[in-house]
């Protein structure tokens, strides 16, 4: 679970001009933004053919935060600020704590969707904030305990404390929606239709609370600090990510079960995780990585190549051409395909038995 | 003319044509037949190629510009060495997806075209200087045997040249008098560009597999000039059979067909040599020996001919560096010697070789004889019966004599004979396809071709030919929609002139195709199999669209992607290039009709599954 570095608690509560809480929202999208990486990484270490329940579900939550994204920064520019998702998708370095947390909690690494990876790093970022215990644990988890021991406030804290200091500066008259930009935030609805937030613009204390809202309840589930927990994501039928994520490390569905501690267990159809399906990738993979002049190389780059091409038009998107979503699309689907090229190919190609070469999101390592 | 006009930018570096193969055999197109081993790999046995999806089964279709470096700037006085435009490197866009390579029709592979392709110009802090839009163009004067040693794709050697339109200019970012120069010398705000495209590797275990080698340049666009080749000196190699000259398509003498023009500002005449000399095997440019570029005094010497000094003017000696190809784009400047000046509008160019004895020379290769040349603009489209505006297409075709416009040309176009598609036997034989191979150009009557009056253009040596589809045209290749036609266009009488082995029409004709009100899955299915059996980059990489439970659950993005009418578009799929506005118009229906009788679905994960490239359910979860 994430927990918040106490400084930025305490300057968000101090904050007294929107311009800070700017920054703080540019915080807000930096980290969804990081967990698409994380998630896709996932998602193109699934061999051809193999674990599709587990390729579903990653891939479902990696296009929710892609959700969240456009939520955040459609508050972003609700409040008079301007996403630069270019220069912010190319400074993720990994591995990494999610910016705002603390070092000592989760450190987000880019890697294969092994059932280590899916629980310390996919399920650490999305633990909910609760008490209770969850379905799949014994006990109360250890990084909760650790938050509790030591204070941390939670996202959902963060963006709590964000909507009470709109909500604060509001009135004391500073109209932090006086200019809410809609012609330049993103309608969601051709995209992530039959969202609770409509189409996902901002323009007031309302709105803001009901995109908010979405946000959270996707991430972690409906009704979070409750116990028992409703693990859904506050659509009928869907999971939050944390459950989703649970399914795939737990091999089987959730269901309802009555002799569940939280009225809910792992024990459904089988949700296949082979190990033999899932490519042994390099771990927080590079360009750098790659031997200059060969194929890896080659699709490596070409793949990265298509990633900032892909922030790019995003970048545009959501700084006054919406339209060009269509554009984002389209390169999207070459995203996908390149990285089906780089992974064909091992890492090293003296080395045909060590890692599989991973479609990398960044240029270079990021320096011991 | 045009790019070979001043002030003129060359680059060089490399390509990408990630071309996708399964659709190379034209029997791959018909389903019942279809096996799974047409999406691998071709395969060499000793005793001979399985092709199975040949070279390329899992391309994408992406044509990109890779590594490209601005080489040479050249104005009139020569070489710009100080500006900062030499800094610059040619590429891509950097917000859009890449641009595609695309073949007309598996029966004519022969006019690959670019679509989508955003060129962009950046300066050494990667600001973007200049962008334009490629504007689509099949590549022309395809040839075999450039490379020496090397056979297939890899020894072959082509020129694309089109505009670049929708130009925008970020000058603000670089101070170059040079590119100030070229923005103000091009009309109409367009740029034209010319990509000389060689030593593609088309072997899949090389580092380099889909990247060839690239020399270009830019210049400025005069209106009224032909914007896909150069209507100038046009110089044909030929050989005689019969009496009969035909283009040498086996480049008997190292050298096939290239294109120059006299630039009367410089005294010059700028001679495009990329796409011309023979190369080695590692597509280096070979020394041929001495060949001098003349003016033949007397017209009617003919190639072969044995001339002595008193024939011809001589105007310099061809070079064969590297450096000529790499840095000046492989276009040589010769002046125009003073003896040369009254000779050269109306008299042949010619480049000459020694003899063996050495004391006289021999016509190696000249302009067309007459001087004359003839060429179309455009001349590989699409005719569909479909719609009412798809049906016919007019083409402007050029003519011109030592480069002058020639007026009121009489031109003629006929239909090629009823020819057989020509597909490789696969060894061993059961792995070649079954499906029965089709003819082409039958039947004869279904196209017409007029050429039109209009005494204002044809003054100008400028002649519209008019062509025409059927009413109704059924399916005679079977299993694969339309015909694959060929015409040939010249002038008429006895003036013909020998053209380049490829430079004719090609017209894909669609099959008349009436689509039910209400499409079902059984009147969609034989088109998404098909797609699904060509291109596995999208059928297996993304998803089987040939399954109705996965098109179905992914009807949002399967709407999106054909009803994306923009041929020009870079996001317009290549495979929609394929269809008949009927069809094409069927496949929308049936998706709007299942997205809109289609319940909310309740998982997030099928909701979002259908409208993002990461999210396809590729077997669509039970609900909960």
């Amino acid at each position: 679970m994430l927990s918040i570095k106490p400084e930025f608690m305490r300057r968000l509560r101090a904050a007294t001009t929107v311009a800070e809480v700017q920054s703080m929202v540019t915080a807000a999208y930096t980290l969804e933004l990081a967990t698409i990486p994380t998630y896709l990484t996932g998602a193109f270490s699934v061999k051809p053919g193999f674990n599709p329940e587990a390729l579903a579900l990653v891939q479902s939550v990696a296009y929710e935060e892609m959700l969240h994204l456009t939520l955040a920064c459609n508050l972003l520019i609700a409040i008079g600020g301007t996403p630069a998702i270019l220069d912010t998708g190319l400074s993720l370095e990994f591995p990494t704590p999610l910016p705002m947390c603390v070092d000592e909690g989760l450190t987000v690494a880019l890697g294969a969707m092994t059932p280590e990876q899916v629980y310390t790093v996919f399920m650490g970022i999305e633990h909910p904030d609760t008490q209770a215990i969850l379905p799949g644990e014994q006990t109360v988890s250890a990084l909760m305990l650790q938050k509790q021991s030591q204070g941390y406030e939670s996202i959902g804290d963060f963006y709590q404390a964000i909507l009470d200091k709109l909500a604060e500066l509001e009135a004391s008259g500073l109209a932090p929606f006086g200019q809410p930009n809609l012609d330049n935030q993103v309608d969601i609805r051709p995209w992530f239709p039959h969202v609770e937030c409509g189409d996902g613009k901002v323009s007031n204390m309302e709105t803001a609370r009901a995109i908010v809202a979405v946000i959270l309840a996707q991430g972690e589930g409906a009704q979070i600090g409750d116990d028992p927990i409703d693990p859904h994501g506050g659509f009928a039928g869907s999971f939050a990510h944390y459950f989703k994520f649970g399914e795939i490390y737990f091999g089987k569905r959730l269901v309802a079960d009555a002799q569940a501690a939280s009225g809910w267990s792992y024990s459904g159809a089988p949700v296949a995780l082979d190990p033999e399906g899932v490519y042994r990738f390099l771990p927080n993979a590079a360009v750098s990585d790659y031997v200059p002049g060969t194929a890896v190389h080659t699709a490596a780059a070409d793949f990265f190549n298509s990633y900032k091409r892909l922030l790019t038009s995003l970048d545009q998107v959501f700084n006054g051409a919406p339209e060009k979503l269509k554009s984002a699309l389209a390169i999207m689907y070459e995203l996908k395909l390149l990285a089906q090229k780089v992974v064909q190919f091992p890492a090293y190609p003296d080395q045909p038995a060590s890692y599989v070469a991973a479609p990398p999101f960044m240029l270079n390592k990021k320096p011991a | 003319m045009s790019y070979l006009n001043f002030p003129r930018l060359a680059f060089s570096g490399q390509f990408q044509a990630d071309v996708s193969t399964v659709n190379n055999d034209t029997r791959h197109f018909d389903n019942d037949t279809f096996q799974e081993k047409f999406q691998d790999f071709q395969t060499q046995h000793s005793y001979g190629t399985q092709y199975n999806g040949w070279w390329n089964p899992v391309g994408t279709g992406i044509f990109r510009l890779n590594d490209c470096k601005i080489t040479a700037l050249l104005g009139p006085d020569g070489l710009a060495a100080n500006d900062l435009a030499l800094g610059c490197v040619l590429g891509n866009a950097s917000d859009q997806p890449s641009g595609k390579l695309v073949d007309l029709d598996p029966d004519w592979q022969l006019a690959s075209s670019i679509y989508g392709l955003s060129v962009t110009l950046t300066n050494a802090n990667g600001v973007i200087v200049m962008q334009g839009d490629y504007q689509p163009n099949p590549f022309r004067d395809l040839w075999f045997t450039r490379a020496e040693g090397l056979r297939g794709d890899s020894a072959a050697s082509a020129m694309f040249q089109s505009v670049l339109t929708n130009v925008q200019w970020n000058l603000d970012a670089i101070h170059s008098p040079f590119l100030q120069e070229l923005k103000a010398a091009s009309q109409e705000g367009l740029l034209s560009i010319r990509l000389t495209t060689y030593g593609y590797q088309d072997a899949k275990d090389g580092s380099g597999f889909t990247y060839g080698k690239l020399v270009g340049a830019i210049g400025p666009v005069y209106a009224h000039e032909p914007r896909s080749f150069v209507l100038g000196r046009r110089f044909m190699p030929y050989l005689m059979s019969d009496g009969v000259a035909s283009f040498d398509s086996r480049s008997t003498r190292k050298i096939t067909c290239f294109s120059a023009v006299v630039d009367q500002a410089t005294h010059t005449v700028q001679l495009d040599l990329s796409n011309a000399l023979s190369t080695d095997a590692h597509f280096a440019i070979q020394d041929l020996g001495s060949r001098q570029l003349v003016v033949l005094k007397n017209p009617d010497t003919a190639q072969d001919a044995v001339v002595g000094p008193q024939d011809y003017v001589l105007l310099g000696a061809l070079n064969y560096s590297q450096d000529t190809q790499n840095i000046l784009s492989g276009i040589q400047a010769f002046k125009i010697a003073a003896e040369a000046a009254g000779l050269i509008a109306n008299h042949p160019l010619a480049l000459i070789a020694p003899t063996p004895s050495g004391e006289q020379s021999c016509v190696v290769i000249r302009e067309g004889m007459g001087g004359l040349e003839v060429r179309a603009e455009e001349f590989a489209f699409r005719l569909d019966p479909n719609h009412p505006d798809g049906n016919d297409f007019e083409s402007t075709v050029y003519a011109a004599q030592y480069g002058t416009p020639l007026a009121n040309p009489q031109l003629q176009v006929v239909m090629n004979a009823p020819a057989p598609s020509e597909m490789p036997a696969s060894a061993p034989a059961e792995a070649t396809p079954q499906a029965a191979m089709s003819t082409n150009n039958i039947p004869s009557l279904a196209i017409t071709a007029t050429v039109k009056d209009d005494p204002v253009l044809n003054q100008q040596g400028v002649v519209q030919i008019g062509f025409q589809g059927p009413k109704i045209m059924n399916t005679p290749r079977y299993y694969v929609d339309g015909q694959l036609y060929t015409l040939n266009y010249n002038f008429s009488g006895n003036q013909t002139t020998v053209q380049q082995q490829f430079d004719n029409y090609a017209v894909l004709l669609f099959s008349t195709f009436a689509a039910p009100e209400t499409p079902s899955w059984k009147d969609v299915e034989p088109i998404l199999t098909q797609y699904a059996n060509l291109y596995p980059v999208m059928s297996k990489g993304l998803f089987d669209f040939s399954k109705q439970a996965v098109a179905d659950a992914n009807a949002h993005i399967m709407y999106f992607v054909f009803s994306n009418m923009d041929v020009n578009d870079p996001d317009y799929m290549p495979v929609t290039r394929d269809m008949s506005y009927s069809k094409r118009k069927m496949l929308i229906q049936y998706f709007a009709n299942v997205m809109a009788s289609a319940p909310a679905p309740k998982d997030t994960q099928q909701r979002f599954a259908a409208r993002c490239p990461m999210g396809f359910d590729r077997q669509p979860t039970a609900p909960r």
